[in-house]
């Protein structure tokens, strides 16, 4: 188990390097970033148990969750951002529309975890057709923030069930 | 108190539960004992608001919400990549002296990733999870199963320690003497209703019973 979290350390380690050099070129960045969005919306696919979300939902609401994640998800690729800034500064502009988009996908993903949290299912099954319809929604931008504060809602009374208001 | 008043549920044509009352004092526990399919753990899952019923339940006097239990499962799912020391981390509690005297008890291989632990192991590691969240009731479903010798004698301090904290513990187990040995009251489910509750006198009554 310790050389197969090694290994996954690594590889997190190797694809994060990938997505910062995939600023060299306005195609791979946005390419890296749907992978590096698969990617991530696995590692959000295994719930918590009930005790976990409620112990934690207790101490934080789900918008400082919702920052927590953010923040720190911002905090890995702010190299790409910069790095895109540099190498193609007539076009920094875009960099708007991809943060827009990686941040939008992202809390898709993890609003839709809670809104579909049961304590007693395993995993919040994410499969292909949520991943286009997420992709598709997060890259036209508006019809994403719109499920994002329809997510956003619903994740907060199913959290509510549980941990009380 | 906790009251529950004629509870009916049903699942597809089926009725589950059919008028089911019951009323548990605090600092009470009660066994619940009836054969498989009985409803024992649709009766838990009712009173963790987690399946549609008709009737009330009421925890003094007001309705019965979800947060007021701590319910521990015959199952113990937890994140595969954590070990049981990092899962115990998460639970900040005033409780937390007692429970790490519980956790000691139970000889846990903390430094292990859960998902190597035995079902036994992951129940009671389960258990002093739920224990640092403190509610008022607890629900017990199956504990025993799958806990070795000393974990059943600490599951027994465990449940005396809830009652002398004046909770309400409703426990069901398919080993009667299990039971006998923690329980006040045993509540006999059947055709989906109480059938009858034995209080600690009778409960020899129990040995010769038949379904």
């Amino acid at each position: 188990m310790e050389k197969l979290s090694e290994k996954n350390t690594w590889l997190a380690t190797l694809g994060l390097v990938i997505i910062w050099c995939s600023a060299y070129h306005l195609v791979t960045f946005i390419l890296a970033a749907v992978l590096a969005l698969d990617y991530l919306s696995h590692i959000y696919e295994l719930n918590e148990n009930k005790e976990m979300l409620e112990m934690y939902f207790r101490k934080y609401t789900l918008k400082q969750k919702l920052r927590r994640n953010s923040l720190f998800v911002n905090a890995l690729l702010l190299p790409a951002y910069g790095l895109f800034i540099i190498l193609h500064p007539a076009e920094s502009l875009y960099i708007l529309y991809y943060f827009a988009f990686m941040n939008l996908y992202f809390l898709l993903i993890l609003t839709r975890k809670y809104r579909q949290y049961h304590y007693k299912e395993k995993s919040n099954y994410f499969n292909l057709g949520v991943f286009i319809e997420y992709t598709i929604c997060s890259l036209a931008i508006i019809p994403a923030v719109f499920i994002l504060k329809k997510n956003i809602r619903e994740a907060s009374q199913n959290i509510r069930t549980y941990v009380g208001d | 108190m906790l009251e529950i008043n004629n509870i009916q549920v049903h699942f597809k044509n089926q009725k589950v539960l059919n008028g089911l009352s019951l009323s548990v004092e605090e600092g009470s526990i009660v066994g619940l004992l009836g054969k498989n399919g009985a409803g024992k753990t649709t009766l838990f899952e009712t009173l963790y608001q987690s399946v549609p019923f008709s009737g009330t339940i009421t925890w003094k006097n007001e309705r019965l919400k979800r947060e007021m239990i701590s319910y521990l499962e015959t199952e113990n799912y937890f994140y595969p990549y954590m070990t049981g020391e990092e899962y115990l981390a998460y639970f900040t509690s005033k409780k937390e002296n007692e429970a790490t005297d519980i956790i000691e008890k139970f000889n846990l291989p903390l430094k292990k990733y859960v998902q190597y632990y035995s079902s036994g192991m992951k129940k009671k590691l389960a258990l002093a999870g739920m224990l640092m969240l403190d509610k008022p009731i607890a629900i017990l479903d199956e504990p025993f199963n799958g806990v070795d010798f000393e974990g059943v004698h600490i599951l027994y301090d465990i449940i005396r320690q809830l009652k002398s904290e004046n909770k309400v513990v409703i426990v069901s187990s398919h080993i009667i003497e299990t039971l006998f040995h923690t329980c006040d009251k045993i509540a006999l489910l059947q055709d989906g209703k109480i059938e009858k509750i034995y209080n600690k006198e009778e409960f020899s009554q129990l040995n010769t019973l038949k379904f």
